[in-house]
C-alpha cells in the first residue's frame, strides 16, 4: 500500500495551519534586527523631501517623537549630545534624523522648533512611515549601522537609558 | 517510495519551528509588588498567583494609552468571569489627572498610581503605554509596547487562560 499518498496532504496542511496560528499580528512587525532599514520618504519641516535611509556608509540613528509626549522632550539633550559628539568638525560619523508622529504637523513643527533641533526633522503624515518602521509609540529611537541594516530598536525615554544610549551609538561605528 | 516519504517526514520534522513563532524565549519572573490602588485598596502581585495578570501602565496625557482604554475595559468585561485580573498602574502623573483619566474612560478594574516608580523600575518600563502578560504562575509570557487592540489583548490571555 502506497502510505504515502494518504499521508502527505494532511501532514502539509497541518504544517501549514501551526505556521499560521502561530504568527500573529503582534509578531508581525515589519522592522527586523539584522533585516536592512525599510526605505521611507519623509518630508522635512522645511519642505524639502528625502529617503529615510538615504545615508550610504554612514550609521544612522532614526528617533520618532511626539509633541504631546513628556518622553520625547526629556530625550531630547541626549539626542542632542550624542549629534555633537558623533558631528564634530567637518566629519559626520553618524547621520541623525527625527520624525514626528501621532501629533498635528503644525503642533510637531511648533515643539520640535522648541528643541532647537540641530539636524533634520520631518513630520510623518498618516503615520505611514511609523507603520512601516513597526513603531507604535514614541518616543522610539532606532539605531542602523553603515551598512544599513536596522541593529537596535529602543522603544521609551533615552533619559532612563543615557549610557546605554550613547554606547549603542558607538557600536555602529 | 522513499523519495515520496521525504517531503511529509521533511514537514513534520520542521513543525517545532513553525509553532515557536510567537512563543516568548525564556519568559521571566514578574517581580512581586504592591500597589495602593485609587479606591483605597491594594493590589499585591503574589496574592493573584493561578490567575492571569495583565498589568497595564499608562499616563493620562499619552494619547495611545486613550485609545487602547477602551479595548482594555471591553476585554474585562468579557473576561469578568475568567481567572484574570487586569490591572492599571499610571506612572509620570499626578494623582488627579490619572483618577481623572481613569473616570472619563470608564475603566472599572483596579487603577494606582506609582507615585515612586519602583515598580515601573522593577519590570523595565521606559515607554507608555506598555503592558505585561502575566500567566498563573507569575511568568511573563508577553510585553506589548504601545496601544493594544481587543484582538490582541484576547489572544495573549486565550494562550494563559
Amino acid at each position: 500500500m502506497n502510505w504515502t499518498r494518504y499521508f502527505s496532504v494532511p501532514v502539509v496542511v497541518v504544517f501549514l495551519g501551526l505556521l499560521l496560528t502561530g504568527c500573529f499580528e503582534e509578531n508581525v512587525n515589519p522592522l527586523r534586527i539584522g533585516a536592512m532599514a525599510p526605505p521611507s520618504t519623509l518630508t522635512l519641516l522645511t519642505g524639502e523631501t528625502r529617503e529615510v535611509t538615504d545615508h550610504p556608509g554612514q550609521a544612522q540613528v532614526i528617533t520618532f517623537m511626539a509633541s504631546w509626549c513628556p518622553c520625547s522632550k526629556d530625550s531630547i539633550p541626549f539626542i542632542k549630545e550624542a549629534y555633537k559628539r558623533y558631528n564634530s568638525g567637518t566629519e559626520s560619523k553618524v547621520a541623525f534624523l527625527m520624525i514626528g508622529i501621532q501629533s498635528p504637523e503644525q503642533k510637531f513643527a511648533d515643539v520640535a522648533g522648541k528643541w532647537r533641533v540641530p539636524f533634520p526633522v520631518g513630520y510623518d503624515d498618516g503615520d505611514k512611515i511609523a507603520r512601516v518602521y513597526g513603531i507604535s509609540a514614541p518616543p522610539t529611537t532606532v539605531f542602523i549601522d553603515r551598512e544599513g541594516t536596522v541593529r537596535r530598536v529602543f522603544y521609551g525615554n533615552i533619559k532612563d537609558k543615557e549610557d546605554d544610549f550613547f554606547k549603542w551609538t558607538s557600536e555602529l561605528l | 517510495m522513499i523519495r515520496r516519504a521525504l517531503i511529509p517526514l521533511l514537514l513534520v520534522l520542521l513543525m517545532p519551528l513553525a509553532q515557536g513563532c510567537d512563543e516568548m524565549a525564556d519568559p521571566e519572573v514578574a517581580a512581586d509588588f504592591t500597589l495602593h490602588l485609587f479606591d483605597g485598596r491594594t493590589f499585591t502581585l503574589s496574592k493573584h498567583k493561578g490567575d492571569a495578570v495583565v498589568v497595564n501602565f499608562f499616563a493620562s496625557w499619552c494619547i495611545p494609552c486613550r485609545a487602547e482604554a477602551k479595548a482594555l475595559e471591553t476585554v474585562h468585561q468579557e473576561y469578568i468571569e475568567k481567572k484574570v485580573n487586569f490591572l492599571g498602574i499610571a506612572i509620570k502623573d499626578t494623582d488627579s489627572e490619572a483618577r481623572g483619566f481613569v473616570k472619563k474612560y470608564g475603566l472599572s478594574f483596579p487603577t494606582g498610581l506609582d507615585k515612586d516608580e519602583k515598580i515601573k523600575g522593577s519590570f523595565g518600563v521606559y515607554g507608555l503605554p506598555t503592558t505585561f502578560f502575566i500567566n498563573g504562575n507569575g511568568l511573563i509570557t508577553y510585553t506589548h509596547s504601545g496601544a493594544l487592540t481587543e484582538e490582541l489583548i484576547k489572544h495573549e490571555l486565550d494562550k494563559i487562560l
